[in-house]
């Protein structure tokens, strides 16, 4: 996470997202701003699996939103290659919007009800390559087998497919480009319990076989400890603590991730136990709180907390934390 | 079970359940001969992924199917009467007095141009006919119960100037406006992150501490069956699978679909071997032949993809509708 040169695949820096609250109706004007994203400083590597995890209102969709180029930030850049994203342009920007792709919680609502399958797969290979119909039509049919669809399924419309089957779509659209990077934002949230751990396992392998990047959100620190290789925490447009994932785990250092690790739910009921639950609910990114922003709803909170805004600072190798010592 | 019938609360016996489309010509059996009960003071959970029927069962325990739905058969007996033989008069005394309910989308189930004192105030004025400051200092007492900071701030304010938790303690607080004996949350805790979701399920534990009420979670949630629940009744397509107490579903799950379920489950405590369930679940108008799960079975033979299992009594409270229940 140093702050010079980026020579990562991705470098984000400094990332800042504030969206202007108005009031008002003919003379309007900006009354505050929703700090969605408050400084995010993030690398990452090749064949890199980042989870992000936090409650709703963190910032983590927002973060995607800017890195799919769909949301501009207020401050800072994000590096691809080197190359900033934002100042793309041409053959750059077709080449970037091909590298990176994303996969979305809900399978009937990302994938357009009105064109079949293979022109949902087809479409992001059209729109940034010349390929001729035959080679599209290659394409489809080679990201259908990588993810376990049969191929006679191309034909076929959304509604007709099973909410894991949809996922499988969306997931040979976001391989199709051959993308380096994709962005899974909660893939398995909409899907039915007993076809979740199908969907992790499939985009597992295609990690590996692909030699992709994942940047991978979730709510459910279970799952993303599962999958990733690093999971960065955030809070209310903060990344509070950032290690690889045993490390985070085992030797977890900021007290927020200390209270979404004891609030997830036992495994076995013999493992329930009384917790320490958190207090409070996470607070309104239109007002955050002074100094550090989990103070209020913190355990071990000091003075200096409510006043000062805690640094990231590494506390082990490869292991960041933003608190107080 | 016999000795146990005075005991019971709920009695649901032989529940089938089907909704009806294109003019009655295609049936989906969403619930299917379900039998099961709960005594004063349970903690019971239906588990199922979705479309098993799991909401269904609770929806028609309510007799609040949807148009297209119509209980078929069965009966369910609440208090020694049954519901299903009630007029709806009868019934709407039955919901929100006796029986309270919890519903996934918290925004869905309040009614954004109500004030949230109205909204708490209008179950208790129906049932109770209390009104003005008594009425007034209930609603206070509920919002504190539910852990509302400020209830006399709180009852003022609409449903859209509240957090996704505080709006489903405020239809908690509706839920238990009443004192109802039995309390049905469907997926109540879905919807929320999960240090809310922590602070919600010690909230209804400690509820029905004090309040005595019986809980009946529908969840799809393992880890809230493990952290709150005592029995337990795994739905597949619309039938009940296996019951079973929780120490016995955790420790040694009889029906080969309850055993995968816990096979795929993401936990932190071991990030160990998990082994994903082949296939998806069935489409419940074009059921397979045989036993619903054969499909998707790692133990399934051809008997399986001919007959349908019956439910086999493993133990006092214990069952598994399978032709090989696992035993240990």
């Amino acid at each position: 996470m140093d702050t010079n040169a980026c020579n990562e695949l991705l470098g984000i820096r400094n990332l800042k997202v504030h969206f202007p609250v108005k009031a008002g109706i003919i003379f309007d004007h900006v009354i505050g701003h929703v700090k969605a994203l408050d400084g995010i400083n993030l690398d990452i590597k090749p064949m890199q699996v980042v989870g992000l995890v936090g409650e709703s209102g963190s910032g983590k969709t927002t973060l995607s939103k800017v890195l799919l180029l769909q949301e501009k930030p207020t401050h800072g850049d994000v590096c691809f290659l080197g190359m900033d994203i934002h100042r793309l342009a041409g053959q750059e920007l077709k080449t970037y919007r091909r590298s990176i792709q994303a996969v979305f919680q809900d399978p009937f609502a990302s994938l357009s009800p009105r064109l079949r399958v293979q022109d949902i797969i087809s479409e992001p290979l059209e729109v940034s390559t010349n390929l001729s119909r035959k080679d599209l039509a290659d394409k489809v049919v080679e990201s259908l087998n990588m993810v376990g669809l049969d191929t006679g399924l191309r034909r076929v419309y959304p509604h007709e497919l099973s909410g894991g089957q949809r996922q499988r779509v969306a997931i040979a659209r976001a391989i199709s480009t051959k993308a380096r990077i994709i962005i899974l934002d909660e893939p398995t949230s909409a899907l039915d319990v007993s076809v979740r751990l199908q969907i992790v396992r499939l985009l597992m392998d295609l990690q590996q076989n692909l030699q992709l990047t994942y940047l991978l959100i979730g709510h459910d620190l279970a799952m993303v400890a599962y999958m990733s290789t690093d999971i960065a925490v955030m809070y209310l447009g903060k990344i509070v603590e950032f290690a690889e994932t045993n490390e985070l785990l085992n030797n977890t250092a900021h007290p927020y991730t200390r209270a979404l690790i004891a609030a997830s739910l036992p495994d076995h009921p013999r493992d329930k136990k009384v917790r320490e639950v958190v207090s409070g609910e996470i607070a309104s990114p239109l007002n955050v709180p002074p100094g550090c922003r989990f103070h209020p709803r913190c355990p071990v909170k000091k003075a200096i907390c409510s006043e000062q805004d805690p640094p990231l600072i590494a506390v082990g190798a490869n292991h960041w934390v933003a608190c107080h010592p | 079970m016999s000795t146990l019938e005075e005991k019971a609360l709920l009695q649901v016996v032989g529940l089938t359940t089907h909704f009806f489309s294109f003019a009655r010509s295609r049936i989906v059996k969403a619930v299917d001969n379900v039998s099961f009960e709960v005594n004063a003071g349970d903690r019971l959970a239906v588990i199922g992924e979705s479309g098993c029927g799991k909401s269904t069962v609770a929806a028609s325990i309510m007799r609040v199917l949807p148009p297209s739905g119509e209980t078929v058969s069965g009966k369910i007996i609440f208090e020694g009467e049954d519901l299903l033989l009630k007029s709806n008069q009868e019934m709407s005394e039955v919901r929100g007095r006796r029986i309270g309910m919890i519903l996934q989308d918290p925004m869905m189930s309040l009614d954004p141009v109500f004030t949230i004192g109205r909204q708490i105030g209008e179950t208790i004025h129906k049932h109770t006919g209390m009104r003005g400051n008594a009425l007034n200092e209930r609603i206070k007492e509920l919002l504190t119960a539910v852990r509302i900071p400020e209830p006399a701030r709180r009852l003022k304010q609409w449903p859209h100037e509240m957090s996704g938790g505080m709006r489903q303690r405020i239809v908690g607080a509706i839920a238990i406006s009443c004192g109802p004996k039995l309390l049905i949350c469907d997926e109540a805790t879905t919807n929320l992150d999960v240090t809310i979701q922590l602070q919600y399920l010690n909230l209804l534990k400690e509820l029905q501490e004090k309040m005595g009420v019986t809980l009946v979670f529908i969840t799809h949630n393992l880890g809230i069956v493990a952290e709150l629940c005592e029995k337990v009744v795994v739905m597949y397509a619309g039938k009940i699978v296996e019951r079973a107490s929780v120490m016995e579903i955790f420790d040694a799950p009889a029906h080969p679909y309850t055993r995968a379920l816990l096979d795929a489950a993401f936990g932190l405590q071991d990030i160990k071997k998990r082994r994903p369930i082949p296939g998806e679940p069935p489409n419940l108008a074009n059921l397979p032949q045989g036993c619903s799960f054969n499909p998707r079975c790692f133990y399934a033979d051809d008997r399986c993809r001919q007959e349908e299992p019956p439910e086999v009594s493993l133990a006092p409270q214990r069952s598994a509708k399978c032709w090989h229940p696992v035993k240990d």
